[in-house]
């Protein structure tokens, strides 16, 4: 399994909007194994496509299944048709190492997909999953969590070297 | 190099931000730092700036007073020490919520618990809204203060929330203490 570079902030590819995928059209499952695999040797709980560079409607969450969590998602063409609740939690991105913030977000979700089977799926999310969706799908139309900050005085920070 | 703060107050109007500016922009100043805010119908901005070498002071200050008047603003202009503060200011990693009946002195007597705890108030915002449920005739609100706070691992947090819910009881509001979770890199 190859590793993919992750694409750091500011290249414009994580600006831009991604294209919706066919399921088993060639070359989607390799790509969604390579995501996986990056997503896992960088610690990461969700990675989504365009952060390897490829504008496609794809992306990988897994944050575990205790807490309500749904375990591995892979997910194609992943759309949000509801949310409610808010809530604020520090983001950080695997493209933007550099800088931390508060974000707020829904704090439930739900979304529709396809599986890399091309079956549709329904996901009722809450919570860190529900977060981390949000921001997966949110690289899928090139918005980076440093654009959803209101408040830059109080919300975004630079990263304490670790 | 002099560091100026400039604060104005005054009725929100379009057009005000571009008003205050222009004397500034017009003699060179740089702003280094700037925030403004609306709160009911008024409008506030502070704003720190460095003014170039040979600047004819006294004529910015009469342009500035001169916006003042015209803009009906208050305005307040004073040097201050240059650079930021020697701290700085730590990204909020808790979240204070208050709901209940207005009372006088829910802000103060919260901000007096924190400021003996040593906690740093971040950000303060707060919101009435009348009653859904007032038949009293009286008006009555409900008022909601969230306070973002940074605390200190100095801090004992057992401590902190039972002296939270004591302050509740006493000023027969709700108030929790929630930590701003971190996600991680995602
Ligand atoms: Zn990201």
């Amino acid at each position: 399994m190859p590793l993919l570079k992750i694409i750091k902030y500011p290249d414009p590819v994580l600006q831009r909007v991604s294209r919706e995928v066919t399921p088993l059209a060639s070359g989607i499952s390799t790509l969604i194994e390579d995501l996986e695999a990056t997503m896992r040797l960088h610690g990461g709980v969700g990675i989504a496509a365009p952060q390897v560079g490829v504008l496609k409607r794809i992306i990988i969450v897994d944050v575990g299944s205790d807490k309500g969590g749904h375990g591995l998602l892979r997910l194609l063409n992943p759309k949000i048709i509801y949310s409610s609740g808010k809530r604020k939690g520090r983001e950080g991105c695997l493209s933007i190492p550099e800088y931390r913030a508060n974000i707020t977000r829904s704090r439930k979700v739900h979304i529709e997909a396809l599986t890399p089977a091309g079956k549709d799926i329904t996901i009722e999310a809450k919570g860190f999953e529900a977060v981390v969706l949000q921001h997966e799908i949110d690289h899928l139309e090139g918005i980076l969590f440093i654009d959803r900050v209101t408040d830059m005085k109080r919300d975004l920070f630079r990263r304490e070297p670790v | 190099m002099q560091t100026f703060s400039l604060s104005a107050i005054g009725r929100d109007q379009p057009g005000i931000v571009a008003a205050i500016t222009e004397p500034l922009f017009k003699q060179g100043c740089n702003i280094e730092d700037s925030s403004m805010t609306i709160l009911g119908a008024e409008f506030a901005v502070i704003l720190l700036m460095t003014l170039p070498q040979g600047v004819d002071f006294a004529s910015l200050v009469k342009d500035i007073n001169e916006v003042g008047k015209e803009c009906s603003l208050t305005i307040d202009m004073k040097e201050v020490a240059a650079g930021p503060r020697e701290e700085p200011t730590a990204l909020s990693n808790y979240i204070l919520t208050l709901y209940g009946e207005d009372s006088t002195g829910l802000i103060y007597k919260t901000a007096c618990l924190l400021a003996d705890e040593g906690i740093n108030i971040t950000d303060l915002e707060t919101k009435t809204a009348r009653r859904d449920d007032d038949e009293s005739g009286e008006g009555r609100q409900l008022y909601m203060m969230m306070m973002e706070l940074y605390i200190t691992e100095a801090t004992d947090l057992k401590v902190l929330t039972s002296k939270l819910e004591d302050l509740g009881k006493e000023l027969n509001v709700s108030i929790k203490l929630k930590p701003i979770e971190d996600y991680g890199e995602l």
